[in-house]
């Protein structure tokens, strides 16, 4: 038999949900976060290779789920932020990208490719302004972009640390995490494009300074040291 | 009848709280402000030029607030001489990664080697900005004490003490000419003040508002420093 409700209950219930709701609150038990942020193309100089990029689901669908030494548990959906943010700026690296998806990175069926690149996540971490003591939510991702020739040898891997943090608002972690991501996805953004011309596994794609060299009457390079002095032998004008 | 005796004293409190929150909103405690100016360039906004506030964002351990660079922005938007101040996010997206923490110069000296990286100039002179405002600082509690003991009964409830703490609000702002790629100038902006929470039955604070004066007095010598063409 359901018991009778006195007058007053109602409300006296929903002040004590109103209360438990804000007391959780005020307690930082975590959210549930997407990151449904827009990011910037680069203004960089691409340069002139056509490369091939795959993802694999692990950064396709990457999610995270902990439990903050407080108690909280916090969930953060990246979405397809991550794709977004890496075809924006591969797109601005290269002068053409290819998303493909084939995983075992041969390029028989992928012709014109100068290279692959498959990023993925390889950390993703943050601290709470309690665990930390400060007014600040900390984010870092450590993102790996593994480089691979045309025939799927594995050129080497190039490895990026990014750091984001935002202010703490009351009652607004949720959103104050979802920022430091973001801010730290838009760090990761800007060491690619401030790295990509330096990086050993991407000599292969650079273009040949033309300050540095000469053309033969082949049309072949001779380095600019040796242009100005006579042939004297194979060894001085190989290496083109 | 108890609902008859209960509903004056609800009332009663509520006047109270109402006096409460009327006398903290009048009263306040009481702030010193002092903005100091070195220019060194006159800086000069043509009518179709505008100015852009970014906050600086490369310390670990601190980071101004995002609504003193609003309420900095708010100010000179509303003020009476007719300045165009740029959004912060349309104008790093536009420049990006050039501005983001990790890249984003730290002296007006480095201002001509970014210029001449590909497409900055050409986008800053879309963009029409003309002067950055680099805000730098924060609003600190530096000290207080005192104590209110607060206790609940059958007959009511209620607070007896005092409380005080001390805010320091510490900002600056440099200013860079982006079409002669050089300083314009600093701007520094500091309040002091110490806020009461005296409580007799029920706290009143008395907030000393030294980030709303170092705003105040930021954007004011802001809209000093520069000069818009008319012509």
């Amino acid at each position: 038999m359901p018991r009778p409700q006195k007058p007053g209950s109602p409300l006296r219930a929903r002040f004590r949900l109103a209360a438990t709701g804000a007391v959780l609150a005020l307690a930082g038990c975590g959210g549930d976060i997407a990151i449904v942020h827009q990011f910037p193309v680069p203004l960089i100089e691409p340069l002139p290779a056509h490369v091939g990029v795959y993802f694999e689901d692990d950064i396709r669908y990457f999610q995270f789920m902990d439990k903050t030494s407080d108690g909280a548990t916090w969930s953060v959906d990246f979405g397809d932020a991550n794709i977004r943010m890496l075809n924006n700026v591969l797109g601005a690296m290269f002068s053409e990208t290819t998303e493909v998806g084939d995983p075992s990175l041969t390029t028989d069926a992928l012709p014109g490719l100068d290279a692959i690149i498959a990023p993925k996540i390889v950390e993703y971490a943050f601290l709470t302004p309690a665990e930390q003591g400060s007014k600040f939510f900390a984010v870092s991702i450590r993102y790996r972009l593994d480089v691979h020739q045309p025939d799927g040898t594995l050129t080497g891997s190039w490895l990026v640390n990014a750091y984001g943090k935002s202010r703490s608002q009351l009652l607004q972690g949720a959103e104050s995490l979802a920022e430091a991501t973001r801010f730290a996805m838009r760090d990761a953004a800007a060491a690619l494009s401030e790295q990509y011309k330096d990086r050993p596994e991407l000599a292969a794609l650079y273009p040949e300074e033309e300050s540095d060299h000469e053309h033969d009457e082949n049309g072949d390079h001779i380095p600019a040291a040796t242009s100005e002095v006579p042939q004297e032998g194979p060894e001085s004008s190989a290496g083109e | 009848m108890p609902a008859s005796s209960t509903a004056p004293r609800w009332r009663r409190a509520v006047t109270v709280a109402a006096a409460a929150a009327t006398l903290s909103g009048t009263l306040g405690g009481c702030v010193v402000s002092r903005v100091e100016e070195s220019r060194e360039a006159v800086a000069r906004v043509a009518q179709d030029e505008s100015i852009v506030i970014l906050v600086r964002r490369q310390s670990v351990q601190s980071e101004t607030e995002e609504g003193f660079t609003e309420c900095v922005r708010d100010f000179m938007e509303r003020g009476a001489v007719d300045l165009n101040v740029g959004g912060e996010d349309a104008f790093l997206d536009a420049l990006f990664p050039w501005f983001e923490p990790r890249l984003a110069p730290t002296s007006a000296d480095a201002l001509p080697e970014l210029m001449e990286l590909p497409g900055v100039r050409e986008r800053i002179a879309e963009s029409g900005v003309r002067y950055l405002v680099w805000v730098d600082g924060q609003t600190e509690v530096t000290g207080g004490g005192g104590n209110i003991s607060c206790s609940i009964g059958t007959g009511g409830a209620g607070c007896l003490g005092l409380q005080w703490w001390d805010n320091d609000s510490t900002y600056k702002a440099s200013i860079w000419d982006l079409k002669f790629a050089e300083s314009a100038g600093t701007i520094s902006s500091e309040a002091t003040g110490t806020s009461y929470l005296p409580a007799v039955v029920i706290p009143i604070p008395l907030i000393a508002r030294t980030k709303a004066a170092a705003c105040k007095g930021l954007a004011q010598q802001l809209e000093d420093f520069f000069q818009v063409e008319t012509s």
